[in-house]
């Protein structure tokens, strides 16, 4: 037989320490058959940004103006666009080697619909290359609505929405041997990477091709930084579809982003004054543990 | 400018190649010494109590191996040499036959018996999804075993595991890339309190840091990490020394790999100086 | 209703999944049995799996279709083409016949699948199929399809089981796996050796902190210094690099709440063509 301890009292005055630390337990134990209570601030973290982000959508629409600094990045990929029907050459998009859950993947998807869109627009061809099967239907629904979107439905081609293999290695040797054979003059890379994030885009700088990358795997970023024209990087990556289409619940969401950020940069102020002026060895709870057991 | 940076490329790769192989076959072993992460993971596994359940995750595939696979050698004979008890796990579809090469082949040495000492799971699809469920319950996630196919509760040491992720005492993942360390940290780790310990690649170790020293313990970075481990782990077993000693090879290879790149950056920077005097 | 519909699963799924992270784990101390949400997330995983083995049955149907397409036009590449179609097909034929030996006919057993053979204590090597293990012996099947008696554990001395798909994976496989991951190294030399410019002050930071990370990295490196480099590179990565990573993993994150957030809430459509 398992004991099922009793609940913890709350306690008489909220005015030190201790006084939180215990109100904390009760709190948490009371709520714990319904939320983990190790979530609590997740939870909690969660609400606040989804506020904020209603709020800014809400200001967006009204018609006030949220600017968005310049992305060089994004500019560019009209010009590698226009530069490969120059040449009479394809595009080559590649959505990264995640899977379609991964958020990254899901954005990449939208780039290439509005990628899809202005290749059609210039009746230039665009190959994309996936290793997985589920992001390949995705993509292919992606080109077809771009291709929709220009007007142009007649410029969707469905075997150059590619499966090469589900395998990191196979998959970039695929994409290395398409930009061998077919010689696109501009190379998308957009989404999640890994270690292959330098063979392709060092492959495609051989090639000659302008190439444009964006991803918020900072692993790869030098990578990418070393051998592509532009680089999105980072929390970039997200802004992507905002920029291009200015759309007002997008933009809200980049300046909820923004606010956040300035409130966890008061929050990380606070914690540090804190751990820094709370009593080395103290037995009983400090501000700085309540205050750590509320954010940590 | 243009034309200094216009020769053929091949040249730069042939003489790292030759550097890298001609030190690998003639270097000769070197000692290292241990960076803190790397004596932090083995004294992580030293303190561990005798009969502890480890749960050893092979997240890997064969590119890494070159890095990893030492490490997942070395931290099984460290784990078997201190009668800890271990369930290996894959989440990379490619990782099991290097789990089974190493636990075939280390288990006999310890005399350790299937199902009581250690038991292979095997791989289970679905990323970090599957990860999750592990977490959840190991026994609805891996209803049989690998090896035997039999069920969950045949085995003792599964038995001593229980449903949930609560009995394994710590994980420790062989990880290079996705899913590995980054996803059992939110999957396993922070929702049940297991600690850690994680072996990574090299373009990994860095995003590594933020988790450092809570909920990871140690961590061994890289192919210098593996073979600092090894020289840690090598005395007390005296199977390692001859895979301790081949990575102190690679290391004397990958330090002159590194002095060649750098030498290109310094060649590159030179050239284009010149060229911009010669320009203005 | 063929947009509604879709976004509707979305959002039921998304916010069951929600749901289940944040539900608390079972805890027998305070009472706690697992929740229900965690047996639909559960579910959901399940559900998940099943797409993932069903798309692979697209993807292969999508190689299938384009190669064929470029032998049929006699494309100049067609000999790669061929070679792809045949290693794939060949590598699940074996890898299927491997995991079904027992249920399939004797003569494909015997041309696709390796004889095992178990070592007896005595020295006497017995040839066949091993079909499985009993409390008390080893059952197997001879090349004409026929049981053979089964050997008792104890007379057993060594059981070798050969396998074509493990063969595969690590003669041709693995070696392959791993050549293109060392081109890697190749591509860091050619790329440093073209990128790291001191073109500004910020570049030339940057190519100094590199080319210090990796002298600090080796001990030649840090012998050449005068061990001045490993500590270098230690502050810079416990500090800096920590910091960095850090900023830009919550940078990120936020990104994919945000995201995350306008998916579960239905928000966010255009990734369904909408």
């Amino acid at each position: 037989m398992i004991d099922v301890l009793a609940a913890p009292p709350f306690p008489e005055a909220l005015s030190s320490a201790a006084g939180w630390s215990q109100w904390l337990d009760a709190v948490s134990w009371r709520l714990a058959p319904y939320l983990a209570p190790d979530k609590i601030a997740t939870a909690v973290a969660i609400a606040v940004f989804a506020w904020i982000m209603f709020a800014s959508q809400r200001k967006a629409r009204r018609g006030v103006e949220i600017p968005i600094r310049r992305l060089a990045g994004l500019d560019a990929l009209d010009e590698a666009i226009g530069r490969a029907t120059e040449m009479g050459r394809p595009v080559l998009y590649v959505p990264g080697t995640d899977e379609i859950k991964e958020i990254q993947t899901i954005y990449s998807m939208m780039i290439l619909r509005h990628v899809a869109r202005k290749t059609a627009e210039y009746g230039t061809p665009i190959i994309v290359p996936t290793k997985n099967a589920v992001v390949m239907a995705f993509a292919e629904e992606a080109v077809r609505q771009g291709c929709a979107d220009a007007g142009r439905p007649d410029a969707f081609v469905a075997d150059n929405i590619r499966y090469l293999s589900d395998e990191q290695f196979a998959y970039c040797a695929g994409i290395a041997g398409i930009m061998y054979r077919e010689k696109p003059a501009a190379n998308i890379y957009m989404g999640m990477f890994y270690a292959e994030a330098l063979i392709l885009a060092e492959t495609g700088f051989l090639g000659g091709a302008i190439q444009v990358a964006g991803t918020s795997r900072m692993e790869q970023l030098p990578a990418f930084v070393a051998a592509c024209d532009y680089t999105i990087m980072g929390e970039e990556y997200f802004a992507v579809t905002a920029y291009l289409t200015r759309e007002p619940s997008l933009v809200g969401t980049i300046r909820a982003g923004d606010v956040v950020k300035i409130a966890a940069i008061a929050l990380f102020l606070v914690g540090t004054w804190l751990a820094t002026a709370a009593p080395a060895g103290a037995a009983g709870p400090t501000w700085s543990s309540v205050y750590e057991r509320l954010f940590g | 400018m243009a034309a200094a940076l216009a020769f053929d490329r091949r040249w730069i790769y042939l003489g790292l190649g030759l550097l890298i192989t001609g030190l690998y076959a003639f270097g000769s072993p070197e000692e290292l010494p241990p960076a803190a992460p790397v004596q932090e993971y083995y004294d992580a596994i030293e303190k561990l109590p005798e009969g502890s359940i480890v749960m050893l995750s092979a997240d890997f595939d064969p590119a890494s191996a070159a890095e990893l696979y030492p490490m997942f050698y070395g931290t099984l004979h460290h784990l078997f040499r201190r009668n800890i008890r271990v369930v290996g796990v894959c989440t990379w579809p490619a990782a099991p036959p290097f789990s089974r090469e190493a636990f075939r082949s280390i288990a006999p040495q310890y005399h350790k018996e299937y199902g009581k000492d250690w038991v292979e799971l095997g791989f289970l699809v679905g990323d970090d999804v599957a990860m999750g469920i592990i977490g959840q319950s190991l026994r609805s996630a891996y209803p049989n075993d690998a090896l035997s196919k039999a069920p969950y509760d045949s085995f003792p040491l599964l038995r001593d595991v229980g449903d949930s992720s609560r009995g394994i005492a710590m994980l420790i993942t062989i990880s290079a890339g996705f899913p590995g360390i980054l996803e059992w940290i939110p999957q396993l780790c922070t929702r049940y309190d297991v600690p850690v310990l994680a072996g990574t690649t090299a373009v990994q170790t860095p995003s590594l840091y933020p988790y450092h020293p809570r909920p990871l313990l140690g961590y061994l970075g890289s192919a210098t990490g593996a073979t600092q481990y090894l020289q840690l782990v090598a005395p007390g077993t005296p199977a390692l020394v001859p895979v301790r000693e081949e990575n102190q090879r690679r290391m004397v290879a990958q330090g002159w790999g590194h002095l060649y790149i750098v030498a290109l950056i310094v060649l590159g920077n030179i050239i284009y100086f010149r060229s911009r005097r010669r320009a203005a | 209703m063929k947009r509604e519909i879709p976004i509707l699963l979305t959002v039921i799924c998304g916010l069951l999944v929600v749901a289940a992270f944040f539900a608390p784990a079972p805890d027998a101390a305070r009472g706690l049995q697992p929740s229900v949400w965690q047996a639909i997330n559960s579910e959901l995983l399940e559900w998940a799996k099943i797409l993932v083995a069903v798309a692979f049955l697209l993807g292969i149907a999508n190689v299938v279709r384009i190669n064929l397409r470029q032998i049929q036009a006699r494309h100049v590449d067609r000999p790669y083409k061929v070679v792809l179609l045949l290693s794939m097909f060949a590598f699940l034929v074996v890898g299927l016949a491997e995991m079904h030996e027992r249920d399939l006919p004797n003569g494909i057993v015997r041309v696709l699948v390796p004889a095992d053979h178990v070592t007896m204590k005595d020295g006497h090597v017995v040839a066949g199929w091993v079909q499985g293990a009993t409390e008390t012996g080893i059952r197997m099947r001879d090349s004409d399809g026929h049981d053979l008696p089964e050997i008792p554990h104890d007379q057993v001395a060594l059981v070798s089981e050969p396998s074509a798909k493990m063969w595969v994976y690590f003669k041709i496989f693995a070696p392959l796996q791993a050549t293109m991951f060392s081109l890697l190294a190749f591509y860091v030399a050619s790329a440093t050796f073209r990128a790291f410019r001191a073109r500004s002050f910020e570049s030339t930071l940057l190519l100094v902190a590199g080319a210090v990370v990796m002298l600090g990295q080796v001990k030649i490196g840090n012998d050449l210094t005068g061990g001045m480099a490993a500590p270098v590179e230690a502050f810079l990565m416990d500090n800096f690099v920590k910091a960095a990573e850090r900023a830009i993993a919550i940078g990120g994150s936020l990104g994919v709440l945000a995201t995350g957030l306008r998916i579960v809430l239905g928000l966010e459509r255009s990734y369904l063509s909408e």
